[in-house]
């Protein structure tokens, strides 16, 4: 096997009860790994329309070449078709246990098939065992972590697990893959509830072989004194590095690009009870992932009250979820019902829109109590945000019709409440209000997994651009105007593609130009790349193989009846509701610019301009032939002009 | 003056990058475990905690050693081993009261912390400084200095 | 007339303070004047962190006034009443 993988794919078949050991190097040269190689494996593995809670589906994860020996290195990806919005579905989680599965030896683990019993997975280095899980069901994350490595007599155990809401198929339960960190979105924990797979467990001793370490010594000797310098002078590292993302609160707060009341509200009067200065009453410490100097997460501890808790991993998503977006003003409530999403295993963002919408239905009339089990759903209503969670994980009275996702929710209340869930393809929009900022509004629509920013945003936007340089640089003045459309779509793609890079290679993307122009990009990834594994691939192979990647996922999506351009459209909110208030006070996104946007974005990609749709040719291109000739037996091909 | 490893818990943020680095330079390996310095994590109460040899300044290693293979560095005043004496009989690791020293499972014998001739990767690349090679009465000064600051906030003298 | 300042961030970081205030013995500032103020006072790290060589704001800070509770962009030129808030904001991205 090349140097940086660990070389080995498990594959699990839950009701047969058998493992079976394959070789990474099927897939590492076309799609490197981590999500790359858990999307072709999906794709290849479903078969279309399938219900993702069905026995055959996949729950794959798998963790990147550089994981566990590049600082930053340290994500794991986690996918299965998604049972909240029935196409593509994936999540990013960091900590320590990436790392672990790499020093074992493995690069990816795929589960299918079913277990008539509670199991979890055991790695020990080579030796690989299905355990009985009974008493395990049931648990929290934590105390699941706590019990196995009991069990198994080593603390230093790493264990990924779900939660109580995973086993009873939330569909926005998430994949924890330790203390405080959780692959969050698209439900992959109700997948592997589904399977009655409780947790993979992993202790890695084997270490991993790079290529050349002496060249890697020498490239950390400059490269981490220089990544300590550039923390220091960027714009937006000094601040995750000191504050980390929750200073986005009041941040987007001064603005007015805070989603408040579900954004129908984008400001506040006050915002000091959710600010950084609140919180350090109640953070011990700040909490890093394996070998990041970026160190952006912390602990959190509320020692006494109503809602004394501790946990660790608190972002700005969980804080606006949970917090400003449901006029949640209470930062020991807001932190009580982040830990109870990690413990039981629930996406704080999905969980926050479920509750939202509810609370917004109410607040419009279209609903009362009847609907929630006598219960009054009131904006800010702290104890009823954390029964409300406990209620969904469990499925326990009005939590039952909760924990089907806001848009089932939303579908279930009727009268048009779908117009108050703000989500594109079954995915609900993580914070921030965007009708100001049209570039992101738009690029959200487009990531392959439905409305979300981590696919990438068009940089430009988001960190700013003179008139000159993007003259200069785009020859499109409007780049430097967030207010406009045009050029925003082509710029996206590139973005999109250090992104995909990175989730393929297990690095995290606050590390890269996803995050800031300072980040690394395509150029010194691949170098990063070559060091540790001897290869020898360039920026452009690596644009490649991020396309390779991400048009795989949007055709799986066109496989589920997605059609993008019918369906990459922002929220009803976005596209009919005119900001209140702040700096965006008036704007929306309206439908020709969003034609415009997607008209620029599906040409970047070389896909269909119409439709948005990869062609046979371009698929043919990527090495995709056996997509386009399956796609044109079942007539999803776009018609050629 | 001599420097010794001073380590300050409250720091660490549990990364583990020293672990990453030792492992890199000493061993050319990415395997946290053979790196000298590891780093205990226990979640639930916010405790991360650096762990390593402190070279005590009297070894109980280097009494126990039959053969002489723990020597002290005049120079560094690191304890080192010395890998082609040892034998891998391990009474070095059933003394040593802080688990500092461990055993090489590929090569059969132990293996611990030798200061990197004086120049620490771990203290070089850690990120907060949790780990930091000083001057001995720097480090106390830091520390008394620190108690300071907590002291005279908790009784509100801050001026 | 006064008006408030508050920093973000990295400018944070060099002023040491989250807010300030100016006093002016004049009925009109604007932006600019106020910005010319805050050099004088926090140095060139301060000026080399808003402006460019040409003194334009740089791309990245978004320079916001808060007047009677409305919150709006503003140029350097743009005039400021009793009690403005002008907000230097870093670039916010995801999370």
């Amino acid at each position: 096997m090349p140097f940086g993988w660990g070389g080995t794919i498990l594959r699990v078949d839950l009701s047969k009860k058998k493992i079976v050991k394959t070789s990474t190097v099927e897939y590492s040269r076309d799609y490197l790994g981590g999500r790359g190689i858990n999307s072709k494996m999906l794709y290849d593995e479903t078969k279309p329309g399938m219900d993702p809670f069905d026995p055959q589906s996949r729950y794959i994860i798998g963790v990147g070449p550089l994981v566990g020996i590049f600082p930053g290195a340290s994500r794991l990806t986690v996918t299965a078709k998604s049972p909240l919005t029935g196409i593509h579905g994936d999540a990013n989680a960091g900590g320590d246990w990436a790392a672990e599965l790499k020093l074992a030896g493995y690069d990816n683990i795929v589960f299918f098939g079913k277990s008539d019993q509670p199991v979890y997975l055991w790695i020990q280095d080579d030796y690989v065992e299905l355990r009985d899980a009974k008493d395990l069901w049931g648990k929290t994350t934590s105390t699941t972590g706590d019990i196995i490595k009991e069990e198994l007599r080593d603390p230093e155990i790493k264990v990924l697990s779900i939660g109580p809401a995973g086993e009873n198929l939330v569909r926005f339960a998430n994949t924890v893959a330790g203390y405080g960190r959780e692959a969050g979105r698209t439900g992959t924990g109700a997948v592997a509830g589904s399977k009655k797979l409780k947790a993979v467990a992993v202790k890695g001793t084997k270490g991993v072989k790079t290529a050349n370490p002496q060249k890697l010594r020498e490239f950390l000797d400059e490269y981490l004194p220089e990544l300590q310098e550039k923390i220091k002078k960027d714009v937006i590292w000094p601040m995750w590095s000191t504050h980390g993302t929750i200073i986005y609160i009041e941040l987007n707060n001064e603005i007015g690009t805070l989603s408040i009341k579900n954004n129908q509200l984008t400001q506040i009067e006050d915002i000091l009870p959710l600010s950084v200065e609140t919180f350090k009453k109640y953070m011990p410490k700040k909490y890093a992932c394996f070998g990041c100097p970026l160190h952006c997460s912390h602990y959190f501890h509320v020692e006494e009250g109503p809602y004394s808790t501790s946990g660790a991993g608190v972002e700005y998503e969980g804080v606006a979820a949970l917090g400003t977006k449901l006029l949640n003003l209470n930062y020991p409530a807001v932190l009580k019902a982040n830990a109870l999403c990690n413990e039981l295993g629930m996406d704080v963002v999905s969980a926050g829109h479920a509750i939202a919408v509810v609370m917004e239905c109410f607040q419009r009339g279209l609903i009362d109590e009847k609907f929630t089990d006598g219960v009054q759903f009131e904006w800010g209503d702290s104890n009823l945000i954390i029964n409300a969670l406990e209620k969904i994980a469990y499925r326990v009275s009005y939590g039952n019709i909760l924990a089907e996702g806001s848009l089932r929710v939303a579908k279930k209340i009727g009268k048009d409440a779908e117009k108050y869930v703000l989500q594109c393809k079954g995915l609900e929009s993580p914070d921030g209000d965007h009708r100001g900022r049209k570039g992101c509004a738009l690029a959200y629509c487009v990531s392959t997994r439905g409305y979300d920013h981590l696919r990438g945003v068009p940089q430009v936007e988001v960190y700013g651009i003179t008139v000159e340089e993007a003259n200069k640089y785009y020859g499109i003045e409007e780049l430097s105007n967030r207010l406009a459309y045009r050029g925003k779509g082509m710029v996206l793609v590139p973005i999109q593609q250090v992104a995909t890079i990175a989730d393929c290679l297990g690095m995290c993307k606050f590390h890269t130009q996803w995050m800031t122009p300072l980040g690394l990009g395509l150029e010194e990834m691949a170098t990063i790349f070559n060091i540790v594994t001897g290869l020898n691939m360039t920026a452009k192979d690596f644009e490649n193989i991020a396309e390779r990647v991400f048009t795989t996922e949007q055709c799986f999506n066109i496989r589920e009846g997605i059609l993008p351009r019918r369906d990459d459209v922002p929220p009803w909110r976005y596209m009919n509701e005119p900001v209140p208030s702040g700096v965006n006070k008036g704007e929306l996104i309206t439908e020709e610019g969003r034609n415009l946007f997607l008209d620029e974005y599906y040409e970047t990609h070389n896909w269909d301009k119409k439709t948005g749709k990869p062609t046979r040719a371009r698929l043919e291109q990527l090495g995709l032939k056996y997509i386009a000739d399956e796609h044109e037996k079942l007539g999803l091909l776009p018609k050629p002009e | 003056m001599e420097k010794i490893l001073n380590i300050t818990p409250e720091l660490c943020n549990g990364c583990r990058l020293c672990e990453l680095v030792c492992a890199l330079y000493k061993e050319g390996l990415h395997k946290p475990s053979l790196s000298r310095i590891r780093i205990i994590r226990i979640y639930d109460k916010a405790v991360d905690m650096p762990t390593v040899c402190l070279h005590c300044e009297n070894a109980i290693c280097i009494d126990v050693c039959p053969i002489g293979a723990m020597k002290r560095n005049g120079e560094t005043g690191a304890i080192t081993l010395d890998a082609e004496l040892c034998v891998g009989c391990r009474a070095c690791m059933l003394v040593c009261p802080y688990g500092a020293i461990s055993l090489d499972p590929q090569r059969r014998i132990v293996f611990k912390c030798d200061l990197c001739e004086g120049d620490p990767k771990c203290v070089k690349y850690c990120p907060t400084k949790a780990i930091d090679f000083v001057v001995a009465d720097k480090s106390v000064m830091d520390k008394r200095r620190i108690m300071t600051e907590k002291i005279t906030r908790l009784t509100g003298m801050r001026g | 007339m006064r008006v408030k300042v508050r920093y973000f961030g990295l400018i944070e970081d060099i002023t040491a303070k989250r807010d300030d205030f100016i006093e002016v013995n004049k009925d009109r500032i604007t932006i600019k004047e106020v910005l010319l103020t805050l050099i004088q006072k926090y140095g060139e790290k301060f000026k080399e962190a808003i402006v460019d060589q040409q003194g334009r704001p740089k791309p990245y800070v978004t320079i916001v006034v808060k007047s009677k509770g409305v919150s709006s962009i503003a140029e350097l030129n743009t005039r400021l009443e009793h009690d403005d808030t002008i907000l230097f904001v870093p670039p916010v991205g995801g999370g």
